[in-house]
């Protein structure tokens, strides 16, 4: 008894957890100074694609391993992909290998120069406004993002997969990072997907927008496997050290 | 009479300062041979206290022509192709090649390997003065292929230290063209590279350098200086991590140019931002052929001039002495805290915008001239 009890339990998670598991294709557009990026999201089991469907030119394409979070750039343009760990660190912190500021040598009886400190950045954080609504039949809250007088409001639902921005090269290393940087992290950090973002200016002008064009359930055929793996022909290249 | 000889021999003094010809036909020397060479007692490598790189002193193997396995100097005597592989590997410190103006080529069918591959964890290597070709090309719409290397200077496992590249042309590589390290003691300066599909110089220090028709970003590196990178995709075009100085970069939809700070540069792009400081931008220009910023600063723009057809001329935190255009409907100049001493044009949206305009001037053609929460002397 104990242990039908066990198997039932175990089904019915399991049966719960893949129902949860959004898997299918969304299209979104980003939109910058006017221009939009056509972005096609696909998500299979624990795997997700990101690319521009825009055909001007070999756009970088994305492979995500959502358990992980380890990443897979594929570079159409040369055939070659590279592979990238998972960034473990806060989002408001320097990337790994920045390296710190040294304490200058006392010279003739100076004292050393005080480690300079790093500039004065306003800590990003993804405040809940506590505004629910509905958009394209998926439940959203609505959060926002403020930084040097401009907020950047967005309305993201739990109901998908946590957010992961389209990224088109291995990333820097240190410097300032815009709120156009550093907003999908924070949402990706929730598991939150947004629906629609938009970044303005102080004088109300749009900065930034991004916005979900529609939501397809769909469990990705056999065939589609081959879209979360780097192409046969491709070689792969190491990441760059730091 | 005397007089007579005196002015001609005068003359012809004076013309044989002017023609050679003369003057050697009264200097020439002895006809008498020196005699034999004396012995110089010096052994030849005394002479030439370097080695030659070829089969007998630096053998090869199934993957590349030829292994430096021992500290020294070296240099070629002689054009190296190979087939398959790399050119030559160095698998010790200490080791200065001298390429002595040749060229090590590969003509694989289809890209592999390295012109000169560093194995790991090495230091104290300098390369210089010659060349490195492969046989990729760029069809035209920034799809790279054909023959070659992949790699034209590479490094495998742990990244070297104390590295020099001087002098040397890359070209036609698959992936990198001159791959080091940044954040390190690496220098690349004076080199070229064209016509690679992937990053074109990447070191920590870079100067005097120029690395055009890259597939990725065409030159990455800490402090660059007097260098142009121009990347033919969506990667930057010249990225520094803290200076860029005297640089040019072009991107075509990715951002030009791109530092930490940037003084006396130019970045342009076709549809990305122009210039991108992440820091301060001085003595810039950006252009933006679409709706990127012509310039952005984080924090402070200063005798700046940023373009952009469509998008906002200059953004910036605090902007001095900087003019702003936007062809578009975006903002001639923005500056979220301070604008002074600026001026900014948009052809339909606001032409100056900040929070505190002190000494500035908006125009517009149908937008809004000025938008100033607090207006100091500006119109």
């Amino acid at each position: 008894m104990k242990t039908k009890t066990l198997i039932a339990a175990f089904c019915s998670f399991f049966i719960l957890h893949s129902a949860l598991a959004f898997e299918g294709r969304i299209t979104a557009a980003l939109t910058r100074g006017g221009q939009a990026t056509p972005l096609l999201y696909t998500a299979g089991t624990n795997c997700l694609r990101v690319e521009v469907t825009a055909p001007d030119r070999p756009n970088p394409v994305d492979l995500l391993d959502l358990q992980s979070g380890d990443m897979t750039l594929l570079f159409p343009n040369n055939r070659s992909f590279v592979r990238l760990k998972a960034a473990t660190e806060d989002s408001s912190t320097p990337p790994p290998g920045a390296p710190a500021m040294p304490n200058m040598p006392a010279a003739g009886g100076m004292p050393a120069t005080p480690m300079m400190p790093p500039p004065m950045m306003e800590k990003l954080e993804l405040t809940a406004t506590g505004d629910k609504t509905n958009l394209l039949g998926l439940a959203c809250e609505k959060y926002e993002l403020k930084q040097r007088g401009e907020t950047m409001e967005i309305w993201a639902t739990g109901h998908l997969f946590p957010f992961q921005p389209y990224v088109q090269n291995q990333p820097h290393r240190f410097g300032p990072r815009m709120i156009e940087e550093q907003w999908g992290e924070l949402l990706k950090a929730k598991k939150l997907f947004p629906l629609l973002a938009v970044l303005k200016f102080e004088n109300g002008e749009e900065r930034l927008r991004f916005e979900v064009k529609s939501v397809t359930p769909q469990k990705p055929e056999e065939q589609d496997s081959a879209l979360f793996q780097p192409p046969a022909e491709y070689r792969e290249v190491q990441p760059l050290p730091f | 009479m005397k007089t007579k000889l005196l002015i001609t021999g005068l003359t012809v003094l004076a013309l044989s300062t002017l023609n050679s010809q003369l003057s050697t036909a009264f200097a020439q020397g002895s006809l008498t041979p020196p005699g034999q060479p004396a012995p110089t007692m010096k052994s030849a490598d005394q002479i030439e206290p370097r080695t030659i790189v070829n089969a007998v002193n630096t053998p090869g193997d199934a993957t590349s022509l030829f292994i430096i396995r021992q500290p020294g100097s070296y240099y070629l005597t002689t054009n190296l192709t190979v087939s398959t592989g790399d050119g030559i590997d160095i698998n010790t410190n200490n080791v200065t090649l001298d390429l002595n103006g040749f060229t090590i080529a590969s003509t694989a069918a289809s890209a592999t390997g390295n012109g000169i591959l560093l194995a790991s964890g090495l230091s104290d290597i300098t390369i210089y003065n010659g060349h490195i070709r492969g046989g990729v090309t760029n069809n035209g719409s920034g799809v790279y292929g054909g023959g070659g290397y992949n790699y034209g200077i590479n490094w495998s496992g742990i990244s070297p230290v104390n590295v020099l590249v001087s002098r040397v042309s890359v070209s036609g590589c698959q992936d990198y063209g001159i791959y080091l390290n940044t954040g390190d003691s690496t220098v690349v300066e004076a080199c070229t590279v064209r016509t690679v599909g992937s990053y074109g110089i990447l070191a920590s220090t870079i100067k005097s350098c120029s690395a055009l028709d890259c597939g990725g970003e065409a030159i990455q590196g800490d402090q660059v200086s007097d260098c142009r990178g121009q990347s033919s995709g969506s990667a930057v075009g010249l990225f520094a991590n803290a200076t860029a100085l005297n640089c040019y970069g072009y991107s075509s939809s990715g951002c030009g140019l791109a530092a930490s700070t940037a003084l006396n540069c130019f970045g342009q792009s076709g549809s990305g931002a122009g210039l991108q400081a992440n820091n301060t931008a001085q003595n810039c220009y950006g252009y933006s052929n679409g709706s990127g910023y012509g310039i952005y600063a984080y924090f402070t723009a200063e005798n700046c001039y940023g373009e952009s057809s469509s998008g906002n001329g200059v953004y910036a935190a605090t902007a001095l002495n900087c003019y702003g255009k936007s062809g578009g409907s975006g903002d001639g100049l923005y500056a979220s805290v301070t604008a002074s001493g600026c001026f900014g044009f948009s052809s339909s949206g606001t032409g100056l915008f900040a929070f505190i305009a002190n000494v500035c001037h908006g125009a517009t053609d149908s937008g809004t001239a000025l938008s100033a929460t607090h207006n100091v002397n500006s119109y």
